[in-house]
């Protein structure tokens, strides 16, 4: 069948977009390899002992009995007991509530700081961005273990000092990622576009400019929340963390020390508990990094440094 | 005249997290010395990659090569690394697109436009510094000797084009190729960089390939042009028969999506859709979805072959222009 | 490229200023009264009285603000409460041990990062990358305290090769000094190596992918050549920066590994002054630790310029 010379009306198939860009990158990414699950499958395990750890452990948290003190682990206390003899599995199962909680809550209180600097700093500039960087600089130009052991020292050792200063440390890393999304994302011909057509600064920054950065956002919290517990855990171990008689992990380091090389169960079990739940923090925000934004190189990273 | 540098059956296959995709699919192609081929088609139709590929610019695990990229006759898919590394170097010059990054930012241009004639033709480096010195008058740089000494981002990027180009003659290669280096600058520049081109060609005799998607700029430069889409050829002439008997829908499109002068009220036409997933080609020809002709029914399940409708003018399509049926002359 | 720097240096001072004052405001946080808890058992009504006098706690707030300031300028941080001091000599004396054990912790990651890192960049997706990786991984999420045990009970108690703790000056004794910083250098300086490891990974990866690398290999230019001179050349100004402030960090007192193993640093200073409220030592070691972390940044800035020819024609 022969055409005229002039076109037909053509039927065009739009082509579908194509599988990568899926609805959902960031649970595909958690997904996408075996290692990547089993960090997510860790952390949600311990989360779940953080609500019913004290319900589940065999023994108390504080359950003293000093005939069995400084057992190596065996049959009736799998990680050994304490100089009090307080099984240390229990205790361990148990302390995972007090970590969790203060990672979670600083790294909350971190990200609405640090997401409100950024946001006000980026998308207002002038005088609120100098003010805005310049006190995150200023709480920068601390190493972040000295900062926070320093705001404990005034403040007294104990859970919410230790929050607080975790807090503060860590926003400066929110309020700039923020700030940086949204200098990217200010200039963008949607956000001119709504503005051209009345939309009040508020509704821009809701609609537009904040899920754009969420990406970012996300990424930067599973880094924060890692770090966060190795902070808590750190300051715990210098006593000025969580308290007795709440059991912490860092805190049961503090105690084990004293009794190495000979009870190094009390010493192994509480930091290997602490690294397994980072390294899976680390492990899912470094495949939701590769899924979200590659480049981001992780400022925190770089300065967790040596607590 | 025999090819210089040819391109026979020539597939690049990648295999993506989502299944293996075809980039180009059975290419054949050459230039001879003197020569100008322009390579014109969208982004993603294969363009580029068959040339990087076939000089060895693609990395060979992920990509994988069939065919033969022939210089001067000798199939340079078939040597070792090195072989192919020392006639790349020494034979075929290169200028890419963004003359903004594709220079070392840390390193002067003197020393980015010795380094390569001081491996591969062992001349001394004050040797090469003179001959550098000389291309850059040729190719138009005002104060060659200080331009030796400074560094990239000093000069403006019409500049850096033409150090790029001087830069790709060091060695006297026998073939240069251009991937799309005129989209970054502006009209004017673009101009002045073609004409450079054209002149440096009376000059040397070198065979020209220049890839581009922009058909207004071949047209006073090609001898002759080859219109890729979805990794394959689909039309294939002289420049002056491509422009007046463009036979393939999808060329007659690109003709016809160009503004012209004098025609102030005529909508733009342009080719609506897009161009195919190379992991997900259509069964028969791969511009069906798009073409506004249609004319045959077996567009839709079969691919149509290379063929010639005129002398020296090949098409890869069963439309047929009302001029050329009846066979060829 | 002066005025870059003039520039930077201002921005820090700037920040430094801030930093001041922060650590100045941090003391009014403290309740009570600092000097009785910094005495604590030992309080002395006179002495009381001395101290207090000396550092102007009766004075109005911006009037104390301005005194620190302008004393903290000419070095003056005030003297401990604890047991009068200057606190300004008390930090020198701590300089040493905390400068050797830096210096010791960035050799070692140096000498771990760089070839791993490079390596696993060029051989992307093999063996070598995999192994990195992982070890990188691990690495950046080991607690120091935990990793430092752990060597402790293999070094100590059972090879029985190292001491667990203690310092010996590099100028008294070297061998022994080298017998007693490498636990904890080793400590500090896996962690840090793992940081850099992944750094200059990525940072290689990046700088290969650029289009000035296409057009060297374009050039026929050997492949050793392209990596050193081009590839390389441009990843060490990222890598640079990172290295920075990992030195940065080490100086700014390793707290928790100087605890543990017993080193007599700027870190184990702070965590001794803060145990014992010991508050002017805690604002003077804090300070001079953000000065020494700005003064790193600069010197970053410095080599940055030095290598980049875009800063330096500016």
């Amino acid at each position: 069948m022969t055409a005229a010379e002039g076109p037909v009306e053509p039927v065009v198939e739009m082509q579908e977009p194509p599988e990568e860009g899926q609805r959902w990158p960031l649970v595909a990414a958690l997904f996408d390899s075996r290692v990547t699950i089993a960090a997510a499958g860790f952390i949600v395990l311990i989360l779940v002992l953080a609500v019913i750890g004290e319900a589940i452990a065999p023994y108390g948290a504080n359950e003293i009995n000093v005939m069995n003190q400084l057992q190596p682990p065996n049959l009736t206390h799998l990680f050994g007991t304490d100089e009090l003899g307080r099984d240390v599995f229990s205790r361990v199962i148990i302390a995972a509530r007090p970590s969790v909680m203060v990672s979670i809550v600083s790294v909350t209180l971190a990200l609405i700081l640090g997401v409100t600097i950024g946001l006000l700093s980026g998308f207002f500039g002038g005088w609120t961005d100098v003010i805005g960087m310049r006190s995150m600089d200023v709480i920068f130009s601390f190493p972040v273990m000295l900062l926070a052991l320093a705001i404990v020292a005034m403040l007294g050792p104990g859970i919410w000092p230790a929050i607080l200063a975790i807090a503060v440390v860590y926003t400066p890393f929110f309020a700039r990622i923020t700030r940086a999304s949204v200098l990217t994302v200010r200039e963008e011909t949607y956000i001119k576009a709504a503005r051209s057509i009345g939309a009040s600064n508020t509704r821009i920054l809701r609609l537009h400019v904040l899920p754009n950065i969420m990406a970012a956002i996300i990424v930067q919290t599973s880094l924060s929340l890692a770090f966060a517990i190795l902070t808590e855990a750190a300051l715990s171990f210098l006593g000025l963390g969580v308290q007795p008689p709440t059991p912490s992990w860092g805190r049961m380091l503090f105690d084990g020390r004293g009794f190495l090389p000979d009870a190094w169960w009390m010493a192994v079990f509480p930091g290997a508990a602490i690294f397994l739940t980072v390294l899976a923090l680390n492990l899912v925000g470094d495949a939701m990094r590769d899924a979200l934004d590659p480049r981001q190189r992780s400022a925190i990273e770089a300065r967790r440094g040596n607590l | 005249m025999s090819a210089l540098f040819e391109l026979v059956d020539f597939r690049v296959r990648m295999g993506t997290r989502l299944g293996p995709a075809e980039i180009v699919n059975g290419v054949d192609w050459g230039v001879a010395a003197g020569e100008t081929l322009a390579i014109v088609g969208e982004s993603g139709s294969g363009k580029s990659m068959s040339v990087l590929s076939a000089t060895g610019l693609v990395p060979s695990p992920p990509a994988r090569f069939e065919g033969e990229a022939r210089f001067d006759g000798q199939d340079l898919l078939a040597l070792d690394e090195k072989s192919r590394r020392r006639i790349r170097g020494r034979h075929v010059g290169f200028v890419f697109q963004e003359p903004m990054t594709s220079l070392n930012p840390l390193l002067t241009i003197g020393r980015q436009m010795t380094e390569a004639p001081r491996q591969h033709l062992d001349i001394s480096g004050s040797d090469a510094a003179t001959k550098a010195v000389e291309l850059l008058t040729l190719v138009g740089i005002p104060e060659p000797e200080q331009r030796m000494k400074a560094y990239p981002h000093q000069l403006s990027g019409g500049m850096r084009q033409r150090v790029m180009i001087a830069m790709a003659l060091m060695c006297d290669p026998e073939v240069l190729i251009a991937d799309e280096p005129t989209t970054a600058l502006d009209v004017t520049t673009q101009a002045q960089i073609l004409d450079l081109v054209q002149r440096l060609q009376e000059r040397f005799g070198m065979a020209v390939v220049w890839i581009t998607h922009d058909l207004g700029v071949v047209a006073d430069f090609a001898d002759r042009v080859a219109v890729m889409y979805a990794g394959r050829i689909v039309e294939e002439a002289s420049t002056r028969e491509l422009f007046a008997s463009p036979s393939h829908p999808y060329t007659r499109g690109l003709l016809t999506a160009r503004p012209r002068l004098g025609e102030p009220d005529v909508e733009l036409a342009t080719i609506p859709g897009v161009p195919p997933d190379p992991r997900r080609l259509p069964a028969g020809c791969s511009f069906w979805p798009r073409c506004p002709y249609r004319s045959d029914a077996r567009c839709e399940t079969e691919m149509p072959p290379l063929r010639e409708i005129a002398s020296g003018h090949k098409a890869r399509t069963f439309y047929e222009l009302e001029s050329y049926r009846g066979g060829t002359p | 490229m002066l005025r870059y720097l003039l520039r930077r240096a201002v921005q820090a001072l700037v920040v430094l200023v801030g930093a001041a004052v922060l650590v100045f405001l941090l003391l009014q946080l403290v309740p009570g009264d600092p000097v009785r808890s910094a005495m604590g058992t030992r309080f002395n009504p006179d002495v009381y009285e001395v101290l207090r006098a000396e550092a102007g706690l009766d004075l109005p707030l911006h009037e104390q603000l301005i005194r620190y300031l302008s004393n903290a300028a000419v070095g003056d941080f005030g003297v401990s409460f604890r047991n009068g001091e200057s606190v300004f000599e008390l930090v020198v004396a701590r300089m040493p041990a905390t400068i050797s054990l830096a210096v010791a912790a960035l050799v070692i990651a140096l000498l771990i990062s760089f070839p791993l890192g490079i390596v696993s960049a060029m051989r992307r997706g093999r063996a070598v990358d995999h192994a990195a990786r992982i070890g990188s991984q691990i690495g950046i999420s080991v607690p120091d305290f935990w990793l430092g045990i752990l060597l402790i009970l293999l070094f100590t108690s059972t090879l029985h090769l190292l001491p667990p703790s203690g310092y010996v000056p590099l100028t008294e004794d070297p061998v022994e000094w080298l017998r007693h910083v490498i636990l904890p250098a080793l400590t500090v300086g896996l962690i840090s190596g793992s940081i850099m490891t992944r750094f200059i990974r990525s940072a290689t990866l990046e700088s290969n992918d650029q289009d000035f690398a296409r057009t060297a290999r374009a050039k026929g230019l050997q492949e050793s050549v392209v990596m050193r001179d081009h590839v390389l050349r441009n990843a060490m100004v990222p890598i640079i920066t990172v290295a920075g402030i990992q030195l940065a960090s080490l100086l700014g007192g390793v707290i928790v590994v100087e605890v543990l193993f017993a080193w007599p640093g700027l870190g184990r200073l702070t965590y001794d002054a803060v145990l014992a409220r010991d508050y002017t030592v805690v604002q003077g070691a804090v300070l001079l630790v953000a000065a020494i972390f700005l003064v790193a940044n600069l010197v970053v800035d410095l080599m940055y310029a030095l290598i980049d020819p875009r800063i330096r024609y500016r």
